[in-house]
């Protein structure tokens, strides 16, 4: 599934590790999320979503591909 | 400096587990007289091997380190174990069985099993190390290409 999240993680000036500890998860599940190798549970989307202040449907795109 | 994280750690011994895996394989390659059950391995075969297999049955049963995707990759990792270990005996038997025929001579009448001269012993920890090994690598390779 694709999604926005190295973009918001950019724009927030964080590194993979320092997302991967703001929402509770190692850095390889960040990075694994970020390329689309792994899409996270709905919980996580939820930390993702409230963190970024956006919905769910803004950060991840399930039509993409 | 990034704090401890448990979950990060795992994967950290995960790629531990795999270096021994892989020097327990090379030790194989290098040394292929340590499939005899006869052998008596040495201090570094005892490290590799000890090594390995604690490693990685604690990571098998670490639940607490182990976030979403690392849990992701493990439930891959153990259905591609079982599949692995339903499918390799029926692999290891051809192939024996094809490398038997070659080498046996024309008109010959077959000899013993091979299997004849392996005790259970050999064959529980061969089996249990190739449970092991197969977690392991099957772990990486999940991660590797994506889910």
């Amino acid at each position: 599934m694709k999604n926005r999240l190295r973009v918001l993680r950019a724009e927030h000036e964080w590194s993979q590790a320092d997302l991967a500890e703001r929402l509770g998860v190692s850095r390889q599940a960040v990075n694994a999320i970020e390329t689309g190798k792994h899409d996270p549970s709905l919980p996580l989307a939820f930390r993702i979503s409230r963190l970024f202040g956006q919905s769910i449907e803004q950060i991840f795109d399930d039509l993409a591909d | 400096m990034a704090r401890f994280n448990r979950y990060r750690l795992y994967f950290r011994l995960m790629d531990v587990a795999l270096l021994l895996t892989l020097a327990g394989i090379v030790q194989l390659v290098v040394e292929p007289e340590a499939l005899r059950p006869e052998f008596v391995p040495g201090p570094l075969h005892l490290a590799v091997g000890i090594g390995s297999v604690l490693l990685t049955t604690f990571l098998m049963f670490a639940g607490f380190m182990r976030d979403e995707y690392a849990q992701a990759c493990w439930e891959q990792a153990a259905a591609t174990t079982v599949k692995g270990m339903v499918i390799i005996p029926f692999v290891t038997l051809f192939i024996s069985g094809l490398i038997a025929g070659f080498n046996a001579e024309p008109g010959a009448t077959p000899g013993p099993s091979p299997l004849e001269a392996v005790n259970g012993a050999v064959i529980f920890a061969w089996g249990w190390s190739l449970l092991l090994t197969l977690f392991v690598l099957a772990f990486q390779w999940h991660r590797w290409r994506g889910r």
